[in-house]
């Protein structure tokens, strides 16, 4: 008895390569090591306010209330007297890890909230009671822990994804046969594009849906006179991006008698690119100049000078790239058809040609006309590839190394830090390297292959022509070859193998002759009493024209064509 | 050699069955019952677990039971849609043969778990012990490989090296053969 | 025990493929039988997973105790019948008595040289 397993499932290859493994786990390591190191500051950062918030409170009287304006940012600048066992102290802190803000009404909220000669209740910390602050942090700090811990989930499921899958076939030290490794299952490019998607939104949602929702609130707001205090450019220098601005014009108003001032110019009030722009809104917007401002009437220290959606809603694309980046990978990933066995029916595999008019090929009587043959692999696609890996990974190593290289500048190098990403630098030199290679390898000569017919039979000649673009010239040898391949497949418990064994090899052309090289036609001629081209399911025969042009001290060029060698009176099948 | 003659073609491979080690079949079907056909065959790559568990069928077919059957491997390690469906009208007098369970998630074996209960059986192959309990355990060894080896050869010489062979593939009787399989292709046809 | 025969019409055993095959089917069925199939399938040896596909059948209604009867199937464009270092694929007509399953098979080459095609062990040199 025999059983025949027909794969109810993807038909792939065997586990990835060891370089493909390595890569993958440095990838993950850096996204895990991201998620825990930040998960970890957040955790201090948040036992540390808990532990304030476990101080003693005493009743604390302002003394005095105001705005100071610090390192450009707004901070409320308060004096506290605090009695503490029997004697009397005086504060200044605010809030622990208080800074300050850059938008003015936070500032201001605060200064309504603590007016001089007020009484609130402050903490002391009892073991220094010179140590008070009026404010404790926000307990609900802890949950934004849940960013980081999402990245290191995602390395650490990749991680273990990566090497699961090694794991259980380690006993029988599989022999993957296929092309290129592969590193990643469904699931894992799921969570990989679902972080792009994430963020995307994320910033999406702050940079544009929040703002979008604000211009549509403010369209109630009240028009108010106001006239500017103080006007500036802001600039706020960037290694990676360069110096970006932001207009800074703080005005002053008044609601139901009270005095207000705000320095918000519009919804959105990011740093960006574009100086001159806002230096003439700083110009239009001189100290004394009287203005309208919008102002919210639920809100009074809420305002704006421009309510509306301007030339800032271009920049919401941005994380729009983000979110498609994402939303395309997941779905593509998810609609990705399995690759079928072969179904029993279909054991010609289709052609990789199309077909081509025109060309100088002299098609064969009664044929169906010259083919132009696809490359088995895109060249661009691939460059693209490793530039957006290389992109990726070298765009979140290049933060730690930033953080490193100022440490030592300012005298306090980090010792740990800079230890610890030598082997993600090293990677990305790699990578870098890669897109070199394979920018090198896309100028190379282009090869066109074309068949006078599309399909080729057994013991039949047809004529194959080559004609190669761009720097040619460079090729010191174009060898060009028919090569038949058997493969074979075995799927048994929960591995598969696969096997292959080259069978033929026809020369077409072995030239280092320039003129030949840049173009010419042979004749091809597949054996009579050979097999055609196969494909059962696990059982394949794949002929295959190779092209090799030797260039020194430079990538070779290197491609393979699949051809279609099928019997008289076939179609395909597929 | 031609791959329809070498003596270790896959379906001449198939056709050797699995050679019960120190038990019969009366014996494993009583414990079969006892574990009330829920139970892992356990063992590791290549030792015959497949094997056993096709071996297991017309047994379950003369006690009454309709066997499904479904394969898991590295490459595929949940069940797809079509797969679930055929899960949808098993009931008491069904028993699903589930061959690489260990590839399941654990939420998903779980869920499969819960679902046999109104099942005849379960019987699963799996690398390591703990999904059910173990019915069998298979393994290797060279003794074995040597009679398979002997079988498919028909009298031929048997190779004097088949213990080392066993003990590079790390025990795996499929690796083990495929190894034969290659040498045998590249002898020359006399 | 049934005794099952199939003859291929002037005892070929190959035949190019887009032609005819005629022959004869024979059988003696101690027991009553709902029905034979004669199919004409494919099917792949060697190192990886058996692939099979059954092409044709022809199936014979209402089957005396003993009884012959011809049939005709079109053999189709392929694939061939070939062997390789790893994988071989063979041609076969089976007839199977339904439903106990009892069954004979003959091998039948498929090719245009009416010889199963035999791949080089090693690529010839250029």
């Amino acid at each position: 008895m025999f059983r025949v397993h027909l794969s109810l499932g993807s038909d792939h290859s065997g586990p990835s390569g060891c370089a493909g493994r390595i890569f993958g786990t440095l990838f993950c390591l850096a996204f895990l090591g991201i998620g825990i190191g930040i998960s970890a500051a957040v955790i201090r950062d948040a036992t540390r306010d808990r532990a304030v918030r476990n101080w003693p409170q005493t009743r604390c009287t302002i003394l005095q209330s105001g705005i100071q304006e610090k390192d450009e940012k707004y901070l409320l600048a308060v004096r506290y007297r605090y009695p503490y066992a029997s004697q009397t102290y005086q504060g200044d802190v605010y809030q622990r890890g208080y800074s300050g803000d850059d938008d003015y009404r936070i500032a201001q909220r605060l200064l309504l909230l603590y007016p001089a000669q007020s009484i609130h209740r402050c903490y002391v910390n009892p073991g220094k009671p010179t140590e008070a602050v009026l404010a404790a942090n926000s307990p609900w700090k802890l949950p934004v822990v849940l960013v980081p811990m999402t990245f290191a989930a995602v390395g650490g499921g990749i991680l273990w994804a990566i090497w699961r899958g090694k794991r259980s076939a380690r006993e029988s030290k599989p022999r993957p046969v296929s092309a290129s490794p592969r590193l990643t299952s469904r699931l894992v490019l799921v969570l990989f594009f679902g972080v792009f998607l994430a963020m995307g939104m994320l910033f999406l949602i702050l940079m544009v849906g929040a703002p979008m929702v604000n211009v549509a609130r403010a369209a109630r707001w009240q028009a108010t006179p106001c006239v500017v205090v103080d006007s500036k450019l802001r600039s706020h220098d960037d290694s990676d991006s360069g110096t970006t601005y932001k207009v800074n014009i703080l005005y002053e108003y008044q609601v139901q008698g009270r005095t207000y001032r705000s320095n918000r110019y519009g919804f959105f009030s990011a740093f960006s690119s574009g100086r001159s722009g806002k230096e003439a809104i700083v110009r239009q917007h001189p100290p004394g100049r009287q203005r309208v401002c919008w102002v919210n009437p639920a809100d009074p220290t809420h305002a704006v000078l421009d309510r509306t959606m301007s030339s800032w809603a271009w920049l919401g694309l941005f994380p729009l790239i983000f979110v498609a980046v994402g939303a395309i990978g997941i779905i593509s990933t998810l609609r990705r058809q399995r690759s079928d066995a072969a179904s029993p029916s279909r054991w010609l595999p289709k052609a990789r040609a199309r077909p081509l008019r025109g060309l100088g090929v002299t098609p064969l009587p009664g044929s169906d006309g010259p083919v132009l043959l696809r490359p088995a692999t895109s060249l661009p696609a691939r460059l693209a590839g490793v530039i957006f890996v290389a992109l990726f990974w070298n765009g979140i190593v290049s933060i730690f190394v930033t953080i490193a290289v100022k440490s030592w500048i300012n005298g306090r190098g980090e010792i740990c830090l800079s230890v610890f990403i030598v082997p993600f630098v090293a990677v990305g030199l790699f990578m870098i390297g890669m897109i070199f290679r394979e920018a090198l390898a896309l100028t190379n000569p282009r090869v066109q292959l074309t068949l006078s017919q599309g399909q080729m039979r057994p013991g039949q000649s047809i004529e194959v022509a080559w004609e190669l673009s761009g720097r040619y010239d460079r090729i010191s040898r174009l060898r060009i070859w028919l090569e038949g391949t058997e493969e074979a497949t075995y799927q048994r418990g929960t591995t598969t193998t696969t096997d292959k064994h080259v069978f033929a090899r026809i020369q077409v052309v072995d030239t280092s002759s320039l003129l030949e090289i840049r173009t010419g036609k042979r004749p091809l001629a597949v054996p009579a009493d050979t097999m055609h081209s196969l494909s059962t399911g696990n059982n394949k025969i794949v002929w295959a024209l190779r092209v090799k042009g030797e260039i020194s001290r430079w990538p070779d060029l290197s491609q393979d064509f699949e051809l279609l060698v099928s019997p008289p009176d076939s179609k395909e099948m597929r | 050699m031609k791959a329809r003659d070498n003596p270790f073609a896959v379906d001449r491979v198939l056709q050797w069955r699995y050679r019960p080690q120190g038990w019969d079949w009366p014996w494993l079907l009583q414990r079969l019952d006892q574990l009330r056909y829920r139970a892992a065959i356990v063992g590791p790559e290549g030792s015959g677990k497949t094997t056993l568990l096709e071996d297991l069928q017309p047994h379950l077919h003369a006690l009454g039971y309709q066997s499904r059957w479904l394969q898991l491997t590295s490459q595929q390690r949940h069940l797809d849609t079509a797969q679930r469906a055929m899960l949808s009208p098993l009931g008491a007098r069904d028993v699903l043969l589930l061959d690489g369970a260990e590839q399941m998630g654990r939420w998903r074996w779980w869920w499969l778990r819960d679902r046999s209960r109104r099942w005849g059986g379960l019987i699963v192959t799996s690398h390591r012990p703990g999904l059910l309990p173990t019915l069998v355990q298979t393994a290797s060894s060279a003794e074995v490989f040597r009679q398979m080896v002997q079988h498919l050869l028909d009298g031929a010489e048997v190779p004097s090296d088949l213990e080392h062979v066993l003990r590079e593939e790390g025990g795996n009787l499929r690796g083990a053969l495929r190894r034969l399989y290659l040498r045998w292709a590249h002898r020359q046809e006399v | 025990m049934s005794q099952l025969t199939i003859a291929i019409d002037g005892g070929a055993t190959a035949a190019a493929p887009n032609t005819d095959l005629g022959g004869t089917v024979n059988w003696v069925l101690p027991k009553p039988t709902d029905a034979l199939e004669l199919r004409l399938l494919w099917r792949t040896r060697g190192i990886g997973t058996t692939d099979m596909q059954v092409v044709d059948r022809v199936r014979f209604e209402n089957p005396k105790p003993m009884e012959h009867r011809a049939f005709r199937l079109r053999l189709p464009p392929g694939p061939y019948s070939f062997s390789g270092r790893l994988v071989s694929l063979g041609w076969m007509l089976e007839l199977v008595a339904l439903p106990q399953q009892e069954s004979v098979s003959m091998d039948l080459v498929l090719s245009p040289t009416g010889q199963e095609i035999v791949l080089p062990q090693e690529p010839a040199a250029p």
